[in-house]
């Protein structure tokens, strides 16, 4: 399999993005995020929840899917066998970490949240539609690949150069996610030389593709 | 199966024992271009920012096509990782080098372009010596570079002013990571260490991109110098000879890379003199008996590098 095929895959949450009806889940989340505001610049704890939004979504899809697909499960997925042993061997092993990474973003994020007494926003209710260990693989690289275009976005809009430096080591670790899943699902780790940054209208409208409900803020 | 991959780790430690601090002088100068060294300010403007990440991307631009004109489709097919990776993972190794040499080099332009909107002069690439003997050598530099780029982009960003610049820059960045975890994953390491990466400040990051510098050119001359940044200037310089018991030296002229505080110390090379406040700037000798004299200076950057400078007087006194 030619791994540089899929160089600009073309995903299923983009193109959700273009489509209204998945707005309305978007702006479930959207509300709880930016409590009405969304007319004037956000605060840097805004921004922060709406990475938190994303970092909830998943956590909560890693620690699904890891509960419900084994080891063998992923050792027998398309992406394992065309892999070869050793990073067969290591596809359970390298999900788990990257469920674990996700799971501490949500803590690091609820955290400096909270240190500034905003309340972070709660996780929701998630349909991820996988049936197979390699219908989660697809989707795992769509989200990590989304997140990267989350965080590429919203960067510019967190003012304090603290905070900002904070976003891109967890912006450069998803990409890292994202990189490895484009590889396990045979495309290239690096599609383009630049990522593309998306707006966080155009990331919760996405998002809200998984979104069954949100708790009410 | 997992297997472990010694060669990683002793690629490592070849990176890190070779972080010697020789060249990082030549990229700072040629970092803050058209700025004398003794007027850098602790706060970076964009410019200055964007020209950092510039000297990183080009080092990084160099280091891809120079190991991909050395090394042979050959060399790419029978590496380590093919040991790890399925047939037409390892065949794809190749092809994913050189899509990560040409979004270098497609840095190196975007970033160019940046440097001259903001009406600077573009850092121009430096000579290097990137230090591998190998294609094994040639891998563990590549993963070096790049989860060093990532941590000064990460470091970066926070001190960037301009939104639109913040936004390229993590842009990038992010390609960078990809890089970074794709050269982990085939070097048999895991590809996303830490939940978050490490950002780090552009001395440290210059330290270690000096390493791989021979030397850069003069800032917006085209043409090449010596490497250069922290010096030593032992002055007097025009004080030939003098017939006065005491004569004050002068380091004042000596700059260090970032613009941080040397340290001085003056030792006397030749004749026979005493010197008070050896490690002031402005040292005094005590001339003894007639007759030629020379001292030495060493300067101490926040790195720890040295530099050193001698001056001579003839003393005719008595």
């Amino acid at each position: 399999m030619n791994q540089l095929e899929n160089k600009t895959p073309e995903t299923p949450l983009l193109d959700a993005i273009r489509q209204p009806a998945v707005i309305a889940g978007a702006g479930l989340i959207a509300a709880a995020i930016l409590n009405g505001q969304s007319t004037t610049p956000p605060t840097d704890l805004q921004v922060l929840n709406f990475a938190l939004t994303l970092e909830h979504l998943e956590a909560a899809f890693y620690n699904q899917g890891l509960r419900r697909f084994s080891s063998t499960d992923f050792g027998n997925s398309t992406g394992a066998l065309n892999s070869g042993d050793y990073l067969s061997g290591n596809l359970f092993a390298y999900l788990s970490i990257i469920r674990d990474h996700e799971n501490a973003h949500v803590r690091i994020l609820s955290a400096v949240i909270r240190s500034g007494s905003v309340t972070p926003v709660s996780p929701c209710t998630y349909d991820f539609k996988f049936t197979t260990a390699d219908a989660f693989l697809a989707t795992a690289k769509l989200l990590e690949n989304t997140g990267v275009m989350a965080y590429d976005g919203a960067v510019s809009l967190i003012n304090s150069g603290v905070l900002r430096t904070a976003a891109a080591t967890i912006a450069t670790v998803e990409a890292r996610h994202a990189a490895y899943l484009n590889v396990i699902t045979g495309g290239a780790p690096a599609p383009d030389a630049f990522d593309t940054p998306k707006t966080m209208a155009e990331i919760l409208a996405a998002a809200g593709a998984f979104i069954v409900s949100c708790p009410a803020t | 199966m997992k297997k472990s991959n010694p060669q990683t780790e002793s690629r490592r430690g070849f990176f890190s024992k070779s972080a010697l601090m020789l060249g990082t002088g030549a990229i700072a100068t040629n970092l803050f271009t058209g700025k004398a060294q003794a007027q850098i300010a602790p706060a970076q403007t964009d410019l200055q920012i964007v020209n950092y990440a510039l000297t990183l991307e080009n080092l990084e631009a160099a280091f891809y096509v120079q190991g991909l004109n050395r090394f042979t489709a050959n060399d790419f097919a029978r590496a380590s990782y093919s040991s790890l990776l399925s047939s037409s993972f390892t065949n794809a190794v190749l092809d994913n080098f050189k899509m990560i040499r040409d979004h270098e080099v497609a840095h190196v332009a975007a970033l160019r372009g940046v440097v001259t909107s903001l009406g600077g002069i573009p850092n121009d690439p430096c000579t290097y010596n990137f230090g591998y003997n190998n294609f094994e050598e040639f891998l563990g530099v590549a993963v070096a570079l790049e989860n060093t780029g990532v941590m000064a982009y990460d470091g970066a960003i926070g001190l960037i002013q301009s939104k639109a610049i913040q936004t390229a820059g993590a842009t990038i960045a992010t390609v960078e990571a990809r890089h970074a975890a794709y050269l982990n994953l085939i070097s048999g390491a895991i590809p996303f260490p830490a939940n978050t990466d490490t950002p780090k400040s552009m001395t440290e990051i210059l330290a270690i991109a000096g390493a791989f510098i021979t030397s850069c050119p003069v800032p917006g001359a085209g043409s090449t110098g010596g490497p250069v940044g922290t010096i030593a200037v032992a002055g007097p310089k025009n004080l030939i000879s003098t017939v006065s018991k005491n004569i004050a030296l002068d380091a004042s002229a000596s700059t260090s890379f970032d613009g941080k505080p040397l340290t001085y110390l003056w030792t006397v090379v030749s004749g026979d003199a005493g010197i008070s406040n050896a490690t002031s700037p402005s040292a005094i000798v005590q001339f003894v008996n007639e007759g030629p004299y020379t001292f030495r200076l060493t300067v101490t950057d926040s790195t720890g590098k040295t530099a050193t400078d001698t001056v001579s007087v003839q003393y005719y006194g008595r």
